[in-house]
Parts: C-alpha cells; sequence; structure tokens
C-alpha cells in the first residue's frame, strides 16, 4: 500500500465555484430552521428525495418523511430547549460545512436512558451539497457516544483512546518501523 | 520570551500527545491503509474532508482479537490552519462503526436507522 494514491475528492473537486455565494444564502436561512424548532415547512430547504447519511447509530434518511419521521421528531421526543451552535462554517462551490453544538435538555427516552433532565452537548459534523436552491445531499455525524458518556454510559467500556490522554492506558508502540502515513 | 519558550514546550507536547495517542496506535491496529478521501473544501482559515480509511486489522482494537479481516474506518476532519502550520484539527473517527464490523455493538441494537454510506461516496451498507 506504500505510495498507494486512491483517486481523492471525487464528490467535490468538479465543484462550481461561482455557486458558493448561493450555497451561502441557502444554508444560512436553513440554519434558522433548527432553532426555530421547525419541522413541517423544511421542505423550504431539502429537495423532496435528499439524502441524510449519518455515522452509525444516526441511520440513514431519505427524502423529508423519513428524515421528519425517523430522525427529527425522535430527537425532539428525546431532547428539549435545544440551542444549536455552529462552531465555524465553510463554504466552497455548492457544498457547506459545519461543525458545532447543541445544547439540550435531556427530557425523553434516549436510546433505552430515560429521561435525566439533565443539560447535554450534542457534537455535530454537517456537510451539505446545494443543487438549484435547495439541500440534495447532507452527510452528517452526530455524536451519540458523547452524549451516552454524558448520561453516564460508557459505549466503549473504558476502551476509548482518551484513556491514552488520560494516562490510565498505555498506548501501543510498534515494534518495527510502522508504514507510513 | 518565557511566554513563547511555553508556546513552544505546549506544542511540543501536543504533537507529542498526538504521535503517540492516536497516529502510532492507528497505525498499528490498522495496516495497509487506503485513505479514500470523496470530500475535501476550503475556505479561509478553515478546511474540511470527509471519507473512509480502508484497511485490515492488523492489532487488537477495543478487546476484539485482531482477525486481519478487511475493515472501513469513516472520518471527518475540520482543519484551522495559522500561517502554514495546521492549529486545531477537529476530528470524528466513527469507532462505533468499527466495532459492528468487527461483531460488536455499542448501542444495544437501538439505532436510529441502518447506516449506509459511512462517508463513502457509495451505498457501503454494513452487514452486521
Amino acid at each position: 500500500m506504500k505510495g498507494s494514491r486512491p483517486e481523492q475528492a471525487s464528490l467535490s473537486r468538479d465543484t462550481d465555484l461561482s455557486k458558493t455565494v448561493q450555497t451561502r444564502t441557502v444554508i444560512e436561512a436553513m440554519v434558522d430552521g433548527p432553532n426555530d424548532h421547525r419541522i413541517s415547512d423544511i421542505g423550504d430547504f431539502f429537495a423532496e428525495q435528499f439524502r441524510w447519511m449519518g455515522n452509525f447509530g444516526c441511520g440513514t434518511k431519505r427524502g423529508l418523511k423519513e428524515f421528519q419521521d425517523n430522525w427529527q421528531r425522535p430527537f425532539q421526543a428525546a431532547f428539549s430547549d435545544k440551542v444549536c451552535v455552529d462552531e465555524a462554517r465553510l463554504f466552497m462551490g455548492e457544498w457547506a460545512a459545519a461543525f458545532g453544538r447543541q445544547e439540550a435538555v435531556h427530557s425523553g427516552d434516549f436510546m433505552g436512558i430515560a429521561a435525566t433532565g439533565k443539560r447535554v452537548e450534542i457534537r455535530y459534523m454537517d456537510f451539505w451539497k446545494v443543487v438549484e436552491g435547495k439541500i440534495v445531499d447532507n452527510w452528517v455525524m452526530v455524536d451519540f457516544p458523547h452524549v451516552l458518556s454524558q448520561l453516564g454510559r460508557d459505549v466503549f467500556d473504558g476502551q476509548g483512546w482518551e484513556a491514552f490522554d488520560r494516562g490510565t492506558a498505555i498506548p501501543p508502540k510498534p515494534q518495527v518501523a510502522p508504514e507510513s502515513r | 520570551m518565557g511566554a513563547n519558550l511555553d508556546i513552544v514546550k505546549g506544542m511540543m507536547r501536543a504533537l507529542r500527545e498526538f504521535e503517540s495517542g492516536w497516529y502510532r496506535p492507528f497505525r498499528m491496529a490498522f495496516g495497509g491503509r487506503d485513505f479514500r478521501t470523496v470530500h475535501f473544501m476550503q475556505d479561509g482559515d478553515w478546511a474540511a474532508c470527509f471519507g473512509a480509511c480502508h484497511a485490515r486489522l492488523d492489532a487488537d482494537f477495543m478487546g476484539i482479537a485482531a482477525s486481519g479481516q478487511a475493515i472501513r474506518v469513516p472520518y471527518i476532519d475540520f482543519w484551522r490552519i495559522e500561517g502554514a502550520k495546521i492549529a486545531e484539527n477537529i476530528v470524528r473517527v466513527d469507532f462505533a462503526s468499527l466495532v459492528t464490523q468487527l461483531g460488536g455493538d455499542l448501542f444495544g441494537g437501538r439505532l436510529w436507522g441502518e447506516a449506509r454510506y459511512l462517508y463513502d461516496s457509495s451505498d457501503t451498507s454494513l452487514k452486521s
């Protein structure tokens, strides 16, 4: 594998840079939506059959109805008083990206943990592709393991690599010189 | 001068911790790494990407014995650049997906849906 150069950035390398302003306009209008707890009119921003592609645990939603039924509503059933804070936002051609945190109260069952009333931080990352004024693809990361840890459940059972930072586990070292990268 | 020295020491410590606490364990656990970054973008001082590292399990991972099996490690990176150097790197690597590929289950089956893409450009449904 050394020196392997697989094809890179196939999704974004040919993006039309003249679209950056339009992308920015759509995304900036949309991000007010979650803070306003809107569900019914998000079709103003998302294409009818858009793809919501989450990290493991969060699932994959195809289209507005699946997004509303299988993401927004379960989320609002588990968490309330949500405030969404983007910590950085990027725009390039048809693409936008952001990461940040939602601060919310755990007020309903979340992955088998009954409401605790605790205020939790829900870290997220989003990448959006905007075509003709609507979001067609949304690549997402929502850090469920981090939320569960704040509710007292460590899904990694102490074996998360944070243990190397805390000094509670010794990071392994290779016996021989490893490959590059 | 004292303050500058503290900054340099802090950076050295940060680099050492990255090397010992992430970079080396990552390279030990995952062999034959093929980083397929499908998306990359840059805006001002920030850049971001996502993709999946296709590799094989060469060392025990979170208590799961190494089998040499093919795995896919999804990742997202955001970088903030200061001058010509990376000052911040905000990262998510989907270890929960990886544990599932190795036969484990971190969420007790309480998934909010099937993860089908995992930062790959095509549907790469996990068969768990």
